[in-house]
Order: structure tokens, then C-alpha cells, then sequence
């Protein structure tokens, strides 16, 4: 995170206990403890202290991307008021942190795992699950010309009550044809080198690929792959050795390489993959294919023992 | 609104030939040219003198100052490009706003609720009005190591700034640029994606590092291009000449 030194040195000295309010609604919170660090602000679960709900504060120096942030979220929030795939927002205010005046919003906090974490627990196939809720999300946010930009397993939750997946940090989202301004590397389809900065759908779903090959691949694996020479051939190269049926291949291909027209024609073919048949690996086939030699063999076995052939 | 002019300085070390840096940025800042400095660290080449050097600079030059490694450069480059940006559109929006509302604090006047607005304009504002940005490329010996990072660091610049919906140009001009040239010209503006430029064939051994008069050279590129065309072709000329003569 960019932030002159002084900034940095207040958002040093928020501890356990701090109490900050806010200059213009007077709300008192205490900080309890960071929970993370976005491109362009911290994050921190504090406590309300007039009604002791907790919440999610995100604190930053730049009042123009807080104000864009919460602004953007509200308005989607609005428009799409059954589905809360974002967390709810709270308020708005300004602290006065003597040498320098921060400002932040207030949020839902939502309890839950990260993609990443969610992934190393579940099967392959509730771990594509997830994708799909996920795209379910996305072309909501496409139905309404915007993209999500930032998409990576920090920013995408898997609430433990419901199993349901949320979107955090809605700092990147941007209209459609603009340029992105919040991307990390790997899930950023210019650092593969294949294709611009300007936001369409496909640069969301370009994300998604990425996401998904990681349920088979580790997040290293990938990492190495973009810094060689031509990385887009590695990445093919990985698509092709890692995933095992046919079907994925292909998804993660269309994913990657912008063929698909919506996040909703990628949700419709990884269902359909879904309900066709069991996802894994190829450890699992080889399994699979050496129990059943081995029923057929200990059948013919028994059949030959009872019937004397 | 006019064009926005920016120079971003990437270097590693303190400078110790020409005029004085700080003072050159000072003349940049003055004639509406934005100067960010990135220094890098790697081998703690830069030293404390060298960070005092390009933080100064970065104050006089009104612009941004960051002190990274040299792999986090390709982040570093662009997003200091993209703060620079959004803080000179907050402070002209704002020179308006005060006006407007008689109140020297601007938009923090405002309530928080009523900002959406003109946090919105200054959004458009950041990704539609024309930009010219030159690269300042320390290319010294100690640079060696870090020449493949800044090469992708131009990459990725190029790649997010020709997404804007403004028109983005981008020159790059190394120093020194041989004994005898403090620069060289290696890229003219540009508003190609994907700009890919070698860098390691460009690294100088002679030990100077000419900041100030550097800097000085931006100013005038940035002001009449065709003008440092000009310049510079005579100068090939003259040295056209001179061998011819030795010959």
C-alpha cells in the first residue's frame, strides 16, 4: 500500500483497545484487531460501542477512494437489494488523527474462510461450487456494467454458517471500459500477457480461470509459470498436465483465452460438468480402474470356488 | 482540463554531476511537471544520503516518493503513476470546490454522505484527462541487477496507462547517456500497449550519475518535443561532422 509516512505511522500506533470516533455521526468504535490490508486501505474488526455489534472498519488516507468505495457499494447494494453477495455497509465518517485526517467506512463482518483456505478442506467438486456461486455474482455485477477488477481467494469468503460465498473489497470495481486500477498479478490477465487493462467481462472471467485452475494447481506453480519468457505457453502447458477430464480443460481454456460472452455461459457448462459426472484427479481413476480389476477378479475367484468350473 | 505532465525518476544512487537535482525538480514543479521519484534499495546502494536525495527531490518536484526493492518495482511504477495522477486531479477539483464553497478545506467541508458526487468527477476526471509522462531512467553500473525489473515495470506502465480513456503518452530517456550526452533519448512519446524496451545494452560504466541535469533535459522535451527533436538531431550532426573531419 502507497500511504505518505504519516498516515503510516497513526495507522502504527491503532492497537487493541483504541477507541476512534468519527468526526460528523460521533460513533465510538473499539479496535479489536486488523484483519487485512487492501491496495488502498486497512482493515480492521472493531466494536460499536453503542449498540456492541461488531464490524468491519476499513481505514485509509485517501477520502476519495474511501468515498468511491462506499459510494460504488451502496449503489450496487440498491440495485441488487435480495442478494447481499457483498457485505452490508454500515457508515461513513472521517477520524481526526492529529497530524493527519483519516477517513473510513463501516461494514458487515463476515465470518468465514478464504477461497484458498475453503479449498485445501473440499472435495474438487464443492470447491467448483464455489466458482459457480461466484459467477452467479459476477454477472450480476456485469448485468449492471461493472467489473469486479480484483478478484483473488483473499477477496472472496466463504461464510461458514451457510456455506455461501461473499465478495469483500469492492475498491477495484470499475464501469465497463475503463481502465483497472486494483489487480494482483497472477489473476491479471496483462501479466500473462494476453490481453489489455481495459475492463470487459472477460477480464473478470480471465480471473475466475485462473481461480479455478488453482483448485488443481498450487498458487507457486503459477507464480513461476508468469515470470518466464513466454508465460501464456506455460500456463497452457500447466492447463493441459494438470487437470484431468476434458471438460475442465476446455472451461479453463474458453476462461483464459476471453471466449466466453458471460460469467453465466461459464456457470452453465461448469454445472453441466457438475451433474454429469465425479470430478478428480487422476490418482482417484487409477483408483477407481484397480477396484474394479479387482471386483471382477475376486467375482470370477468366488464363481470358480462355488461352481467348480 | 489541459494535459497533465509527469516525469517519474528511477534510480539507486545520490547524483554528483550538473546542476543540483532538487533545484531542477523546483523548475519542473514550476512550469506544472509533476516529478515522482522511486528509489530503489536493493543492495542498500542508495544509502541515507541517497534517500534524503530523492525525497527532497520528490518534495520540490511537488510529486510522490517511494523507496522499494527492486521486485516490487513493476507494481511500484504504476501505481505511483496512478496517485500522482488522482492527487493532482483532488487538488484542482478541490481549488474549485473552495471557491464554490468559501471554505479552505474543500470536500472535507463537505459531509461525508454528500461526497459521492465529486468523488465520482474526480474518478472521470482521473482516467479521461490526457497525460504525458516521461520515464527517468538511472542507467549507472550499479543498475545492472535491476534492469530486467524495470524493463517489465515499463511493460506493465504502458499496458494499464494505454487503458485509460485518455490519451497517455509515454517517453523514456536514460542518463547518462554516454561521457559526453547526460541523456538518451530511448523511447519518444509514444501511446503504444506493450511498450518493450532493452535496457541492459544502455548501462554506463563511467560512474556519474547526472540527476539534475537530467531532469532539466524532461523540462524541455516536455515542453516543445519537437524543440529536443531538434536539439538532439543537430547534435548528431555536428558529431557527423566532427568524425568526418578526423577522418
Amino acid at each position: 500500500m502507497l500511504s505518505n509516512n504519516a498516515t503510516a505511522h497513526v495507522l502504527k500506533t491503532f492497537h487493541k483497545g483504541m477507541i476512534v470516533t468519527g468526526i460528523w455521526h460521533k460513533e465510538a468504535y473499539c479496535i479489536h484487531r486488523q484483519i487485512g490490508k487492501g491496495a488502498i486501505g486497512t482493515v480492521y474488526l472493531v466494536e460499536q460501542l453503542s449498540t456492541s455489534q461488531f464490524c468491519a472498519m476499513k481505514v485509509a488516507d485517501s477520502m476519495q477512494a474511501i468515498a468511491a468505495e462506499y459510494t460504488r457499494l451502496a449503489d450496487i447494494h440498491k440495485e441488487v437489494r435480495s442478494r447481499h453477495f457483498g457485505p452490508l455497509l454500515y457508515e461513513l465518517d472521517d477520524i481526526d488523527a492529529g497530524l493527519v485526517r483519516l477517513h473510513f467506512y463501516t461494514m458487515e463482518y463476515i465470518e468465514g474462510v478464504t477461497f484458498n483456505n475453503a479449498i485445501t478442506k473440499s472435495s474438487p467438486r464443492q470447491s467448483l461450487q464455489y466458482v459457480t456461486q461466484l459467477l452467479i455474482h459476477l454477472q450480476c455485477l456485469h448485468d449492471r456494467n461493472l467489473i469486479f477488477s480484483d478478484i483473488k481467494p483473499e477477496n472472496i469468503l466463504i461464510e461458514s454458517k451457510k456455506q455461501l460465498v461473499r465478495v469483500v473489497d469492492f475498491g477495484g470495481v470499475v464501469p465497463v471500459g475503463r481502465m483497472i486500477k486494483q489487480y494482483s498479478v497472477i489473476y491479471d490477465r496483462s501479466s500473462w500477457r494476453m490481453g489489455s487493462r481495459k475492463s470487459d467481462k472477460q477480464y473478470d472471467i480471465f480471473a475466475v480461470g485462473i481461480l479455478l485452475l488453482q483448485i488443481f494447481v498450487s498458487q507457486n506453480d503459477l507464480i513461476k509459470a508468469q515470470k518466464k519468457a513466454r508465460p501464456m505457453f506455460v500456463l497452457y502447458g500447466i492447463i493441459h498436465r494438470k487437470l484431468a477430464s476434458v471438460e475442465l480443460k476446455r472451461i479453463c481454456i474458453k476462461a483464459i483465452s476471453g471466449k466466453y460472452q458471460s460469467a453465466n455461459n461459464m456457470h452453465t457448462d461448469i454445472e453441466l460438468l457438475l451433474s454429469k459426472k465425479v470430478i478428480n484427479h487422476y490418482k482417484l481413476d487409477y483408483v477407481f480402474w484397480a477396484s474394479f480389476t479387482f471386483m471382477i477378479g475376486s467375482i470370477l475367484y468366488v464363481m470358480n470356488q462355488t461352481f467348480k468350473w | 482540463m489541459a494535459e497533465l505532465k509527469q516525469v517519474l525518476l528511477i534510480t539507486d544512487g545520490c547524483s554528483n554531476v550538473g546542476q543540483d537535482p532538487v533545484e531542477a525538480a523546483k523548475e519542473l514543479a514550476k512550469h506544472n511537471i509533476t516529478v515522482n521519484v522511486i528509489g530503489i534499495i536493493d543492495h542498500g546502494m542508495i544509502g541515507s544520503k541517497g534517500i534524503a536525495e530523492v525525497q527532497s527531490i520528490a518534495r520540490a518536484g511537488k510529486g510522490l516518493c517511494e523507496i522499494v526493492k527492486s521486485h516490487d518495482l513493476t507494481y511500484t511504477v504504476q501505481a505511483v503513476t496512478q496517485q500522482a495522477l488522482n492527487l493532482t486531479i483532488e487538488h484542482v477539483v478541490n481549488r474549485q470546490l473552495t471557491e464554490m464553497l468559501g471554505d479552505k478545506r474543500g470536500i472535507q467541508a463537505l459531509a461525508p454522505e454528500n461526497r459521492g458526487k465529486f468523488v465520482e468527477l474526480m474518478d472521470d476526471l482521473s482516467e479521461q484527462t490526457p497525460l504525458k509522462i516521461v520515464l527517468l531512467i538511472d542507467v549507472s553500473a550499479s543498475m545492472r541487477s535491476k534492469m530486467k525489473n524495470v524493463e517489465d515495470a515499463i511493460y506493465n506502465l504502458s499496458m494499464s496507462l494505454q487503458a485509460r480513456t485518455g490519451n497517455s503518452e509515454i517517453a523514456v530517456i536514460a542518463f547518462p547517456g554516454s561521457i559526453q550526452e547526460h541523456t538518451k533519448m530511448l523511447s519518444n512519446f509514444t501511446n503504444e500497449p506493450s511498450l518493450v524496451i532493452e535496457l541492459c545494452s544502455m548501462l554506463q560504466t563511467s560512474g556519474a550519475t547526472p540527476t539534475g541535469p537530467a531532469l532539466l533535459a524532461v523540462q524541455q522535451l516536455l515542453n516543445d518535443d519537437n524543440e529536443y527533436l531538434r536539439i538532439n538531431t543537430s547534435i548528431n550532426r555536428e558529431r557527423e561532422l566532427v568524425d568526418y573531419v578526423v577522418k
